[in-house]
């Protein structure tokens, strides 16, 4: 797949008479930093990290910095660019999201990994099981602000939402034809129904103290849609939308999570720890065929 | 449409470099380069000439160049701006030297949105003629060097904010990198790695005899390492004092010199910038300004009135400072010359201006406004080859020292830099000593013959087992603060006994602000329900907001020191205190800063204390830019304490 230079053909000047010849220009990607991925992917956990570089074959190190790639490039423009967040959770995430956009102005940019399946009742959340994939359409998120040390509000911050347009060009399609079943060369340790969801995504506060602070469970019930949640979906969102400062550039980007446990089920994290290395397996093939897919 | 913008901003860009000033002498400086701070105040660097400037620049994106005032940041920014160029970028100079006192309320006012900090710098320094926008519409192709000038200008708080939005600004443009100069002062870096640290080296020898052929000066003389100084001393052919120079170029009396110190501290006290209105001070006569104006000492522009160098207007504050009856040598009047601690090079000329006796009566005074102050003082009297005395040396040494090991790990981070990077050849061995034992083994060394030191030694050098007699213990109740401060260390590190703890819990409602202040400083080392009822009190009730700062801080002490169930129950009160500690910021500041506690000495369980004050003030903090640092905050805490 390679990054060529952008072709952007002038529309017509209707009062141009139809001899006269129209030339294209071309635009060269736009450079960071460093230099330019047309697709940026971000992990977090370690298991994140070695399913999606060995899924995409980014084993090179762009030397001095945290970026996996394909191959060496002399110019500095890769197709893909992989790095792995310092730590979980919203802020890192968030901090990764900008040094990304200053280093290699991506085009698109992917979070991929694993998430916890929401459950309700005791049962997941549209019949969400361990192993499937969930990509956002929608990225929910609060905050709680305490006045007067009593009175709980909510409040919001500006963020972007997954691109709609990838979304409706690339996910849905691939959700509907996509058979992850004979794509995964990883087997997974128990039943799963190889499914991809698309569906909204819930992202938590690691400083609010995980999934079991009594405000996360009002969350929860709260955004009783989302099927699935995680901690750094809100830091790809924010990063994106404040990293959109130039008329240059428009940076797009979605995330794709391969569930690894059912938050709210008794033997959560043995779960978790079972089903991880899978999870991120799936999430890093449904990935790949995302990037087979995108728009150049 | 681009291609205009590109060349109207390109013409401002060139023009502006032109009406750059050159001085008549253009010193060459090298660079040190430092991976971070710790590195930078252990002098282990690299150093380059200075054309890696823009190179660092391109690579890093951000470079901060740090000097003492007088090593020539600002010439060598305006070089690096010229060079810039030539190499065909779009250097953006703004230069903080004329912020002026309405400047810290409107930026106050933009920095309530984000990005409203960087468009206020850019719109008040450019005249309005370049907004990020207008930057941004240039083609992706056009590297922009943002030159930012004088961060030591300001106050240290809002010299921070300012770091932050040009972090912010540089990462937002395309191809954008930044070079801002500051003094030596350890800043919190945004995206640390993303900044090239770069200390302005003093000058070499070799370059001191280029311009002085060796013959007429003496080079042993620090100062002519600055080139600032060493311009002075080639305008006059000699190394000269300030004041001295100010007087023969301006042609002014001994009279006119006072009024124009008073004028210069006075300023500071109004605007608390170095640009003023010039109208305010009609005492100052306008012959005395014309003659200032014509010498190149006094610039008068539509912004305001501004001194030629910072250092100019320091200097001439102390002056004025240094006339003062010792009772006016008060923490007002140091934060004043001081922009609230922000930077001490006034309160260093202070002393320097003054004779032996009145220099030591001064030090006294900053030592009980501000140890780190007298620590500068003393580096830079050994710049000035001006020490204290020997007594005196070593108490401030030591008492920096002592601070090495302090709990609170901000605490003992700026002790150390203090220690590092004073130019005092003994401030090494204080540096290197491995614990306290090692400081009371240095201080023990010394057998001066005033009584007074003897007193201050045989208390500081007590071993921990050991407790104070009473005339030791009486010296927590002194006037004299290295007395009473001293004594107030001792206490914590020795024993006390419960009896004169409560002798010290009565004498609070009947003490001054001072006593009350070491009070509860001492108590921080007694972990007792009753110690932290106190403390609790004080921090509930007491009118100065020091004593407070110090009952929080001695309360996460109490928390280190206590066990489990008093640590819960303290962390439970304070928690229930977030309401009142948001709505005053100094001590909310200091229990922060109080709870990162050195994480080898950390007790089981201390990230969960930290964790729970955190939350609660984080929930509470309605602006994203406060809830970021919370969360930055716990971030830190856990990378320290899991």
């Amino acid at each position: 797949m390679g990054s060529r230079p952008l072709r952007i053909r002038h529309m017509p000047d209707p009062a141009q008479t139809a001899s006269q010849s129209i030339s294209p220009v071309e635009y060269p990607p736009i450079r960071g930093r460093i230099g330019h991925a047309h697709v940026a992917v971000i992990t977090i956990i370690e298991e994140e990290f070695e399913a999606v570089t060995k899924v995409l074959g980014t084993s090179i190190n762009v030397p001095r910095t945290p970026y996996f790639v394909e191959a060496a490039s002399d110019n500095n423009i890769w197709n893909i660019a992989v790095s792995q967040c310092t730590d979980r959770s919203n802020l890192p995430a968030g901090l990764e999201v900008q040094g990304i956009l200053e280093d290699l102005r991506p085009r698109f940019i992917l979070l991929v990994g694993i998430a916890g399946g929401i459950c309700e009742n005791g049962q997941p959340r549209d019949s969400i099981s361990l192993g499937d994939v969930v990509i956002p359409e929608y990225v929910n998120y609060g905050e709680f602000l305490k006045i007067d040390g009593n009175t709980i509000r909510m409040r919001h911050y500006p963020f972007d939402h997954p691109s709609l347009h990838l979304r409706r060009n690339v996910s849905l399609p691939l959700a509907r034809t996509f058979k992850l079943k004979d794509a995964v060369t990883e087997q997974p340790p128990g039943d799963t129904n190889y499914k991809i969801h698309i569906g909204q995504i819930l992202a938590v506060e690691k400083i609010m103290g995980g999934v079991d602070n009594v405000f996360q469970d009002t969350l929860i019930a709260t955004f009783d849609k989302a099927l699935a949640l995680d901690m750094e979906s809100i830091g790809i969102a924010r990063g994106v939308c404040e990293g959109r400062t130039s008329f240059w550039y428009n940076p797009r980007y979605a995330i794709i999570r391969g569930i690894s446990d059912h938050v709210g089920l008794q033997g959560n994290d043995g779960m978790r720890s079972k089903w991880k290395a899978y999870a991120a397996h799936a999430a890093a093939i449904v990935a790949r065929e995302f990037i087979r897919n995108l728009p150049l | 449409m681009h291609e205009s913008e590109y060349q109207r901003l390109k013409n401002a860009a060139q023009a502006m470099v032109d009406l750059l000033p050159k001085p008549e002498h253009e010193f060459s400086l090298n660079i040190g380069w430092a991976k971070d701070y710790d590195e930078l105040f252990r002098n282990r660097m690299s150093a380059t000439a200075e054309d890696s400037i823009l190179d660092q620049a391109r690579l890093s994106g951000r470079v901060l160049l740090s000097g003492k005032g007088g090593s020539g940041k600002t010439h060598l920014l305006y070089r690096v701006a010229r060079k810039s160029i030539e190499r065909g970028w779009l250097p953006i100079f703004l230069s903080l030297k004329s912020w002026n006192a309405s400047d810290y309320g409107r930026w106050k006012e933009w920095s309530q949105q984000a990005g409203g900090g960087a468009a206020f710098l850019l719109h008040r320094f450019l005249n309005g003629e370049v907004t990020a926008t207008s930057l941004d519409l240039l083609p992706p192709t056009v590297h922009k060097l943002l030159l930012l000038d004088g961060l030591n200008e300001i106050a240290a708080p809002l010299g921070q904010d300012i770091l932050w939005e040009v972090d912010k600004l540089v990462r937002d443009q395309m191809q954008m990198s930044a070079v801002v100069t500051d003094r030596l002062t350890r800043r919190e870096l945004p995206s640390p790695t993303r900044w090239s640290l770069g200390v302005v080296r003093p000058l070499d020898a070799a370059v001191i005899g280029q311009f002085t052929d060796g013959s007429k000066f003496d080079l042993q003389t620090v100062l002519l390492s600055s080139p600032f100084f060493l311009d002075v001393a080639l305008q006059e052919k000699k190394p000269t004092r300030i004041a001295d120079f100010i007087a023969k170029k301006a042609g002014l009396s001994a009279l006119e010199l006072g009024l124009l110190a008073k004028m210069a501290f006075e300023a500071y006290e109004k605007s608390k910038s170095r640009t003023f209105a010039i109208d305010d001070f009609s005492f100052v006569p306008e012959a005395v300004i014309k003659r200032l104006n014509d010498a190149n000492i006094l610039s008068l522009t539509n912004e305001g009135a501004q001194f030629s160098h910072h250092l100019i207007h320091d200097y001439l504050a102390a002056v004025h400072v240094s006339l003062l009856k010792e009772s006016d040598w008060t923490g007002q009047t140091l934060n004043v010359i001081s922009f609230d601690s922000s930077s001490f090079d006034a309160v260093a000329f202070v002393f320097l201006e003054l004779d032996q006796s009145r220099s030591e009566q001064f030090l006294r005074s900053v030592y009980d406004w501000n140890l780190y102050a007298a620590g500068y003082i003393v580096s830079e009297a050994a710049r000035y080859g001006r020490m204290p005395s020997e007594e005196m040396l070593v108490v401030i040494l030591a008492m920096l020292a002592e601070k090495r090991f302090d709990l609170v790990v901000a605490s003992s981070q700026r002790a150390a830099d203090a220690l590092l990077v004073s130019e005092v050849g003994s401030a090494a061995a204080y540096s290197a000593a491995e614990s306290i034992e090692g400081i009371k083994g240095i201080v023990a060394s010394h057998d001066f013959a005033a009584q007074w030191f003897k007193q201050w030694r045989d208390a500081f050098i007590l071993s921990k087992d050991a407790e104070v007699d009473e005339e030791q213990f009486k010296c927590l109740f002194s006037t004299d603060s290295i007395k009473g401060w001293t004594l107030a260390n001792v206490l914590k590190r020795t024993k006390l006994s419960e009896q004169r703890q409560i002798v010290l819990k009565r004498e609070l409602p009947k003490s001054g602000e001072a006593l009350r202040w070491r009070i509860v400083h001492v108590l921080g080392s007694y972990p007792t329900e009753e110690n932290s009822t106190t403390l609790f009190e004080i921090l509930d009730r007491d009118p100065e907001v020091n004593v407070r700062y110090g009952a929080v801080r001695s309360l996460a002490e109490l928390a280190f020191h206590a066990e489990e169930r008093l640590r819960e129950n303290i962390t439970a009160n304070l928690v229930k205190r977030t309401d009142a500690l948001s709505r005053d910021p100094k001590v909310r500041d200091e229990l922060t800063k109080a709870l990162i506690i050195d994480p080898r000495r950390a007790p089981k369980g201390w990230l969960t204390v930290v964790l729970q004050i955190a939350r609660e003030f984080f929930m509470r903090e309605e602006k994203i830019e406060e809830r970021d640092r919370w969360r930055s905050y716990a971030a830190k805490a856990e990378a320290y304490y899991s």
